[in-house]
């Protein structure tokens, strides 16, 4: 069991490392992200096979399972740092002293700001285009990705968002 | 031992899973991470009992690699049903201009799609409900658990040397 996490600790640290060395002297978090992705993904395996002399596929199935797990608990931390609107929200209620009334709030942050600012990323991205006033997907990995959640909303929930 | 903690695991968590997802199916999403924790444990439980009677040899250092495992696993659950509880904005976007093909979507329905989706009254609400903010005649105030947490983000900040935006 030792030798699992004695693999497993030291090569997600590796991975960490070099994401935030990439965040830090690049400014590219996708880039960081593939990298320690990449390097969970292969030198665990690794590791276990020749460092530790392993040949068991199911212990080297299971160490993997749980290296790219705390990966994603990792990845999702990061994530909501950097992108939550939530974590936003608290950071410009910390700016203003530690209170803010809603409407303060919601002067800075509006439902057309946030979805306009969204719309306009996605425009100059190219995954979406805007012709005779009409706004057109282009986007086959956004429309993946929105079927992917509908269906698990579907699946867990019986319902198709949120708001419903 | 690993090959019989790989099907442990396996049959943990699919019965997990599945128990989970009649379950939220029924309560329209009641308690939807408290029971994911719950369901997958208890299908860990189950499932050693069964392998157990089935004559499967287990040793305590299986015990435990399976809890961290199961643990980590629901944890990634967690996860995952955030983005599906939670709408994001962004996919709510697509899906409204999928709804709208092949016309596409105009700027009336963009107005009408904003007045549909209240993200950022559901946030405040989410973050007076989780304890991050108390609410009071009005305002807002921040709770010591979310300025220790807004203290550790500065600090991975300031690693990262991330400049923020609004909105």
């Amino acid at each position: 069991m030792l030798g699992l996490f004695t693999t497993i600790i030291p090569v997600l640290a590796i991975g960490i490392l070099l994401d935030l060395l990439v965040a830090r002297f690049t400014g590219k978090r996708i880039l960081g992200y593939a990298i320690s992705f990449l390097v969970t993904l292969i030198v665990v395996p690794l590791t276990l096979m020749v460092a530790q002399n392993n040949t068991d596929i199911f212990e080297i199935l299971i160490g993997l399972g749980i290296a790219l797990m705390w990966w994603f608990i990792y990845l999702n931390f990061v994530q909501a740092v950097e992108s939550s609107i939530r974590i936003r929200m608290l950071m410009e209620i910390r700016a203003k002293g530690g209170s803010l009334s809603v409407d303060e709030l919601q002067e800075v942050y509006n439902d057309e700001r946030l979805i306009m600012i969204r719309l306009e990323r996605l425009e100059s991205a190219g995954a979406v285009t805007k012709f005779q006033n009409q706004h057109f997907l282009r986007s086959t990995k956004l429309r993946k990705a929105a079927v992917f959640f509908t269906t698990l909303k579907i699946l867990v929930l019986n319902r198709t968002s949120q708001f419903d | 031992m690993f090959e019989s903690l790989f099907f442990l695991l396996t049959v943990s968590l699919l019965f997990g899973l599945f128990l989970h997802i009649l379950l939220m199916r029924k309560t329209r999403g009641k308690y939807i991470y408290l029971a994911a924790i719950i369901l997958l444990n208890s299908a860990l439980i189950i499932a050693i009992a069964v392998f157990y009677l089935l004559g499967a040899k287990i040793t305590f250092e299986g015990f435990v690699i399976a809890a961290i495992f199961l643990e980590s696993f629901a944890l990634v659950y967690c996860f995952i049903l955030v983005g599906v509880v939670h709408d994001s904005p962004t996919l709510a976007i697509v899906k409204a201009l999928m709804a709208a093909e092949p016309d596409g979507l105009s700027d009336e329905g963009l107005k009408r799609f904003i007045s549909a989706h209240p993200f950022v009254f559901s946030r405040i609400e989410s973050l007076i409900a989780t304890g991050d903010v108390n609410e009071s005649e009005g305002r807002l105030y921040l709770t010591t658990r979310s300025r220790v947490i807004l203290t550790m983000i500065g600090f991975y900040e300031n690693i990262i040397r991330a400049r923020r935006e609004t909105g």
